[in-house]
């Protein structure tokens, strides 16, 4: 843009706004450094202080709902891996648990501790991964890189486990893959890496959470209570760390004979939905040592004693690294999909955070949006169009599927 | 004013273009060495010493220049040269032969010399307008904003608010504690600071220089607007703040700038509380003082590797700390003599 060509009337601000319920409106993505991911936020703010937020997440549509509709369930449950690189493992695991309970297929019980196993390491890294962003949007690089050391461990096991750092490929519809049973060296070989990555993570979130200057750009910024984070429907740690005990492994029943405590903090501060997740670190690998017992020298991890068919839209819901996952589905009798709905936790999260924010130093919001873990990819699941090709927001009436 | 001897008016000459060339030399390696302790800290093995310093500088410089997108481009582009000849006159003000010349070798020269660096970031933030800031026809217009039509700051627009605010709270530690060695000698000439130091007698082996070097080191985090100061240009919301649209060689002067910065800073420091001048004609006090203008880098890098940025909520307690300790101990040497 030449110099010539700056049309600057657009700083100058005109009608309502003009009556200054702030001072201005910073503007950040949607291509900006803080963000992983690309999303618009408008900050209206007065000397520092955010007044008002708007959040826009559309730019992320990708379509996938759309592309599995009247797709085979087998072809589909794997492209459900694709809608995001971090949680991967999640959406494939529910959309093969989806079929699984329409079409009551029974798993094996080194399976369901194989899946679970897959889920923790990824709840583990997804974690991980969160701090250390969290630590570079505070400017802590240090802790950033040093997240990012804790979590290398992390992927060497699931490469180990499945042959991928990234879209493991683990869940098939009737238990997981084959190459993906634990054996005995195997077995052994993650619990040792277990041992040293446990004392590592300790070591790390002690000395992460006993720093004085990151807790004090942390604690009482970016507030939620509890009426807030229920009234604007969070989940997972965003949710918990706000004191409500809402976790979805404590209704899966592949998680009922594993010992695990929930963590939930009452703060509902920025420091909390850190905290959160730090502990959860912990209790994830308490889990994933009980997977690895469970499943270790079993080699019945597959069934293949199951039909298609017909099946009526499920609704499934799965907790995953960022709250609760929901998709569902239906199959005709050739077994294809029809109605394919995904939505994810970053919906409801990242509109608490819209709230949350307000209040905070412009630099803190950020953090605050940013503690809500949001992953735009699995969150931006559909663009209404009209007849004249007109993008429109969705309504209630929509939703109900009374729209047009 | 009298005409100086042929010696004296050498001893000018080389002060005037030698040192500054030595400055320039040996602040290219300052960002590496603080690039490298910060990566070491961060149990990685970094860039080269060269490379932030002078290769970065190299590459900029060689680097296609696109249109900036500014109201007065010509003034934008260069800012950062202001800033290089305000440190090119702090380092030769600091010499021993300007200490004569016009009362410039005097500590309200070099603050006001400082002040102009400061003020470069504030002049830079209202002239640059970077296209990540222009509003967009969807979504920021889209059915069911409340503020469709808000007046808008550009990033660059908001880091020179922050420079303002950074102008008069943070860097105020320096200020004061460059008065301390004033009161302790009761001389504003930088002569007379370093000479009353003469013998290794220096002022931060005394409790007062030893305070007033800890409430410098602050100030001096806060001039180069480094972690745990760097609100003004914080990647979280203003990416990079003013510098935000400088690019090509532009961006090469910022960077030779900042190094200076980082040098004149250092050197003053050393200056006013080791009472080691930067002499050109005495070759030892001159390695001695460049070797200790190592040591607020060093510290700085090992603060910046283990801090987030502080935003104002802790940047106004702290400096305001650290300027009363200052003004404190300023005050107690006035008084004890």
């Amino acid at each position: 843009m030449s110099s010539e060509q700056n049309d600057y009337s657009e700083f100058m601000g005109k009608g309502k706004a003009r009556e200054r319920m702030f001072e201005t409106e910073i503007p950040i993505g949607f291509f900006h450094s803080a963000l992983l991911e690309p999303y618009r936020t408008r900050y209206f703010i007065e000397d520092e202080i955010v007044k008002d937020c708007e959040i826009e997440v559309d730019p992320a549509y990708r379509g996938i709902e759309r592309m599995l509709q009247g797709m085979p369930v087998d072809k589909a449950n794997i492209i459900t891996e694709r809608i995001c690189g971090i949680c991967s493992n999640g959406h494939l695991w529910s959309s093969v648990r989806t079929a699984e309970t329409g079409l009551k297929i029974e798993i094996p019980r080194a399976a369901q501790a194989i899946r679970v196993l897959a889920e923790e390491l990824e709840r583990l890294h997804s974690h991980l991964l969160f701090i250390a962003h969290a630590s570079e949007v505070l400017g802590h690089e240090t802790f950033a890189y040093r997240s990012f050391l804790m979590r290398e461990p992390v992927m060497q096991i699931l490469y180990m486990i499945s042959g991928n750092r990234v879209n493991y490929a683990i869940p098939v519809l009737g238990g997981v893959r084959p190459r993906t049973q634990i054996a005995e060296w195997k077995g052994k070989a993650i619990l040792e890496a277990m041992d040293k990555l446990d004392a590592n993570l300790r070591k790390f979130i002690e000395r992460f959470l006993s720093d004085i200057m990151v807790m004090s750009r942390l604690s009482g910024v970016g507030v939620c209570d509890k009426q807030t984070a229920i009234k604007y429907h969070a989940v997972g740690p965003t949710a918990r760390a706000s004191g409500v005990d809402l976790d979805y492994r404590t209704k899966m029943p592949e998680y009922k004979d594993f010992d695990w405590d929930m963590v939930v903090l009452d703060e509902g501060d920025n420091a909390a939905r850190i905290k959160t997740r730090a502990l959860e670190c912990l209790v994830s690998t308490r889990i994933a040592r009980q997977a690895i017992e469970k499943a270790m020298g079993d080699s019945e991890v597959l069934n293949r004693n199951w039909q298609i068919g017909p099946m009526p839209v499920q609704h499934n819901y799965i907790e995953v690294p960022r709250g609760e996952l929901y998709h569902s589905y239906g199959l005709d009798d050739q077994g294809k999909i029809g109605h394919y709905i995904v939505r994810t936790p970053t919906m409801t999260n990242l509109a608490t955070m819209e709230v949350a924010c307000v209040g905070d130093q412009l630099t803190d919001a950020v953090v605050t949006l940013a503690t809500c873990d949001p992953c735009l990819t699995c969150c931006n699941r559909f663009v209404v169009v009209d007849e004249k090709g007109r993008e429109r927001s969705m309504t209630v009436r929509d939703v109900r599927g009374g729209g047009s | 004013m009298d005409i100086p001897d042929a010696e004296t008016l050498a001893g000018i000459l080389v002060a005037s273009f030698g040192i500054p060339m030595l400055a320039m030399s040996y602040s290219i390696l300052l960002p590496g060495i603080v690039r490298k302790i910060q990566a070491r800290v961060q149990q990685r093995i970094g860039p080269g010493i060269l490379t932030p310093g002078l290769f970065a500088i190299l590459k900029f410089v060689f680097k296609h220049k696109p249109v900036i997108s500014s109201p007065m481009p010509t003034l934008y582009k260069w800012s950062p040269a202001v800033g290089v000849a305000a440190m090119y006159c702090v380092v030769i003000f600091l010499t021993p032969q300007w200490a004569g010349i016009l009362g410039l070798g005097s500590m309200v020269a070099i603050i006001g010399l400082l002040k102009v660096e400061e003020f470069v970031y504030v002049v830079m933030g209202y002239l640059s307008s970077n296209i990540l800031s222009v509003r967009l026809p969807y979504p920021d217009t889209a059915k069911g904003s409340k503020w469709p039509d808000a007046r808008r700051s550009t990033l660059e627009n908001w880091g020179s608010v922050r420079m303002w605010k950074m102008i008069v709270f943070s860097s105020l530690p320096l200020y004061v504690a460059m008065f301390i060695p004033v009161a302790f000698t009761r001389s504003i000439s930088i002569v007379d600071i370093v000479n009353s130091q003469a013998g290794w007698n220096c002022l931060i082996f005394r409790v007062p220089g030893a305070i007033g070097a800890g409430v410098y080191f602050l100030g001096y985090i806060a001039l180069l607007n480094d972690y745990p100061f760097s609100i003004g240009k914080a990647k979280a919301d203003l990416v990079e703040g003013p510098m935000l649209e400088l690019a090509s060689s532009w961006r090469a002067s910022y960077y030779l700038m900042r190094a200076l910065v980082m040098f004149a800073a250092s050197s003053i420091f050393v200056t006013l509380f080791f009472g080691a001048s930067l002499d050109p004609l005495d070759g030892y006090r001159l390695i001695v003082h460049l070797l200790l203008v190592l040591i607020l880098p060093i510290f700085g890098a090992i603060l910046s590797a283990f801090s987030p940025i502080l935003t104002f909520r802790q940047v106004v307690p702290l400096s305001t700390i650290a300027t009363l300790i200052g003004f404190f101990t300023f005050v107690i040497t006035v008084g004890v003599g």
